[in-house]
């Protein structure tokens, strides 16, 4: 101990400054006061806390706040049997700064993309019953709203039957909101603003645009969306971890365009294998394009669309088919009585929230 | 054992070169992480900026360890942050159902809980950096959860803000008093007895602020515009260039007078804060912030927004700098704190997006 080195220790009890000199001993760091007394601290309880600069600073693992300060140029016998310190962080000095660099763009990239795939091969895996509970979660109680009559709902069924190719049933109904829209939600629900039905030249204007949201509905679009925003929010919340953003991201959520554009095509295979015309929902496209779509109501996310109107106007005039004998979608009657649903249904209510938008799928 | 302070009892160490290495790799790997380094860099930039402040004999040491932040934030997201996205998703279900008066409701009750929560974590943030904070083995804390002090950041705020905000520094000198009050370094409470007295005059100014930038606005712009309009009439280089350095003219004075405000607020509040023994004292002008400020946007600018990871280094140096303390501490009595020891992050201010330092 005679060649013990010199160096402050502060206990953690209080502020005092107790002068040590130090030395190794068989079973650990030999601190002695400058009174005599002789504590020996085990190498395992010691800790390294950082290169201050002026000192090297050592701890306790078990005494918060106990300090040991030692002069950078003690001597290397005393300072290698000492603790090393960590620089990055963990794993990160183990492996060093470029590879770890590396493995980290690596894994971060393979994160994005999974994130960025997964809602799409996802989506379709989670089983529809699920999706329907969700849904019902998410949008609650829409019955108010719905009108119904009972040649209305024969009307609906029957353009449900030519548009619908899937196993599981899908349910549609005719919403009282005045606006010229349509829905898919969570849980194979689709609804019909009525405003749509009042607005439409032909029934089979309505037929394109079911058929676009059955579309949706098959392609588990909304089960994407969900997902799709969900993992956008975790993997956000590393960068930016503010919560005011991931709700605004969480709220804007809707449909990617190539979820459109796929649920577009649905649209327009349905309607060839029904024989219905899509020439009348290229027309009803394009009184969309003369209207601004871009005003509304960013609350009510599950309405966002965004494709552009022209293109998909297009689009739809390029599937009419000259030599095919297309028939309408539905017959003069039916299409009447789904026109007049809202207005014979005593019990369904107009939804609305005192403020009027129109926002188009 | 007494220890006078000597020439200045807080000194600033650190040098940038000794700091860029950190900054540049804790950019590089916050990059390759997508972000989730940033709690590790946080750590690391701290460790840094306490370990080369000396206070009297002794630097500080930050004790606060990156898991903890990165802990903080997780439990936050999970406690909070899904709650909140359950209760955005029932809003929007709610309008949906086309109940929009219950919708509004809860989007009231939804932004009075997350004020609520801003103050909260206001507090937690002061607390964990203090529980942090070393010196000569003695760490600070506090006992209270802030939970109070939420609810006083909520009302103190709305009251200082509903007469035409006139009682705002009320507010502002009242939360910094309750919120200092009620924390500690060793065995001492913190005191903070700040008063609004002296602060008004400066923060009428920024009333007349708009008024005054209006005058030498039309002192200066007129001639020129006049000037312009008689070589090539309205629309000419010379009104347009007028229009864009009134505009600028005009929030670069109003953005003084609030800076001149806030300097005085914060050399009085740092003033009125004592710690047993110790009194305090900050010595930045009007001038030394703006100074600050524009060499912020400077290093930032002229280096394509790279320089911003020098930020943290520049506003610690400029505070350490301008910091001041006055008596003595008796190191014998200076015990270790009894607070509770905190091992969570300030995942909360962190959520908020308002981790300053």
């Amino acid at each position: 101990m005679a060649d013990g080195v010199a160096a402050d220790l502060f206990d953690g009890t209080s502020a005092i400054r107790h002068p040590v000199t130090l030395g190794w001993q068989d079973a650990g760091l030999a601190v002695v006061r400058a009174g005599g007394e002789t504590e020996t601290i085990p190498a395992a309880a010691l800790t390294f806390i950082e290169h201050r600069g002026d000192r090297l600073v050592y701890g306790h693992h078990d005494r918060a706040g106990w300090r040991l300060l030692v002069p950078l140029d003690a001597a290397p016998a005393l300072l290698e049997r000492l603790p090393k310190g960590a620089k990055y962080g963990g794993w990160i000095d183990r492996v060093g700064l470029i590879r770890a660099t590396a493995v980290l763009a690596v894994v971060s990239a393979a994160a994005v993309a999974v994130v960025m795939t997964a809602p799409s091969w996802l989506g379709p895996l989670v089983p529809e019953s699920w999706e329907r509970r969700i849904g019902s979660a998410l949008v609650g109680d829409l019955e108010p709203f719905t009108c119904s009559t009972p040649e209305s709902d024969a009307a609906l069924a029957a353009l449900v039957r030519q548009v619908d190719d899937g196993k599981t049933p899908v349910t549609v109904q005719l919403a009282k909101i005045d606006m010229v829209n349509a829905v898919a939600l969570p849980g194979g629900r689709i609804l019909i603003f009525d405003q749509l039905v009042q607005e439409a030249k032909s029934p089979d204007e309505v037929a394109g645009v079911l058929a676009h949201e059955v579309g949706h509905v098959r392609k588990r679009h909304v089960m994407q969306a969900l997902l799709r925003q969900f993992g956008l929010s975790v993997l956000l919340s590393g960068a930016n971890s503010d919560i005011g953003g991931t709700l605004g991201g969480v709220a804007a959520m809707g449909y990617s365009r190539e979820a459109e554009r796929e649920a577009d095509t649905y649209s327009r295979m349905r309607l060839a294998a029904a024989d219905i015309s899509p020439a009348a929902t290229a027309a009803f496209f394009g009184r969309l394009r003369k209207l601004d779509p871009t005003a509304g109501n960013p609350q009510l996310s599950y309405l966002n669309s965004h494709p552009d109107t022209a293109e998909r106007e297009q689009a739809f005039k390029a599937a009419v088919k000259p030599d095919i004998p297309y028939r309408p979608a539905l017959t003069a009657a039916q299409f009447q009585a789904l026109r007049q649903a809202c207005a014979k249904d005593p019990d369904a209510e107009e939804w609305s929230l005192g403020w009027g938008t129109k926002r188009f799928n | 054992m007494t220890e006078e302070n000597a020439d200045k009892a807080f000194e600033f160490h650190g040098t940038w070169q000794e700091y860029a290495p950190i900054a540049f790799t804790n950019l590089l790997l916050t990059i390759v992480t997508l972000g989730f380094y940033r709690f590790w860099a946080t750590a690391r930039t701290r460790r840094y900026l306490w370990s080369r402040t000396r206070f009297i004999d002794d630097r500080f040491e930050w004790a606060g360890t990156g898991l903890e932040l990165f802990k903080g934030a997780v439990m936050v997201f999970f406690v909070i942050g899904l709650p909140l996205i359950a209760f955005n998703f029932l809003i929007q279900r709610l309008v949906l159902n086309g109940d929009g008066l219950t919708a509004g409701v809860l989007g009231l009750a939804f932004f009075l809980l997350v004020y609520w929560l801003v103050g909260v974590a206001r507090f937690r943030a002061l607390r964990y950096r203090l529980a942090r904070t070393y010196w000569r083995g003695i760490r600070g804390g506090s006992d209270d959860p802030g939970m109070a002090y939420g609810v006083s950041y909520m009302w103190k705020n709305f009251v200082g803000t509903i007469a035409l905000g006139l009682l705002i520094p009320w507010s502002m000198v009242s939360l910094w008093n309750e919120r200092w009050g009620a924390m500690s370094f060793g065995p001492y409470k913190f005191a903070a007895d700040g008063r609004v007295e002296g602060l008004m005059g400066r923060f009428l100014l920024c009333y007349a602020a708009p008024f005054l930038a209006l005058i030498a606005a039309a002192v200066v712009v007129v001639p020129i515009a006049m000037a312009g309009g008689g070589s090539g009439g309205p629309g000419s280089a010379g009104s347009v260039l007028a229009g864009i350095g009134a505009v600028f003219g005009f929030y670069f004075i109003f953005g003084l007078v609030v800076l001149a405000f806030y300097a005085k607020f914060f050399r009085q509040m740092v003033e009125s804060t004592s710690l047993s023994t110790l009194s305090f004292g900050f010595t930045a002008s009007t001038k030394d912030w703006l100074k600050l400020f524009l060499g912020d946007v400077a290093l930032v600018v002229l280096t394509l927004g790279v320089g911003a990871i020098f930020l943290t280094y520049r506003h610690w140096s400029f505070g350490v700098r301008h910091l001041h303390a006055f008596g003595y501490v008796e190191v014998d009595h200076l015990t270790q704190s009894t607070t509770k020891e905190l091992r969570e992050g300030e995942g909360l201010l962190d959520a908020f997006d308002m981790g300053a330092i």
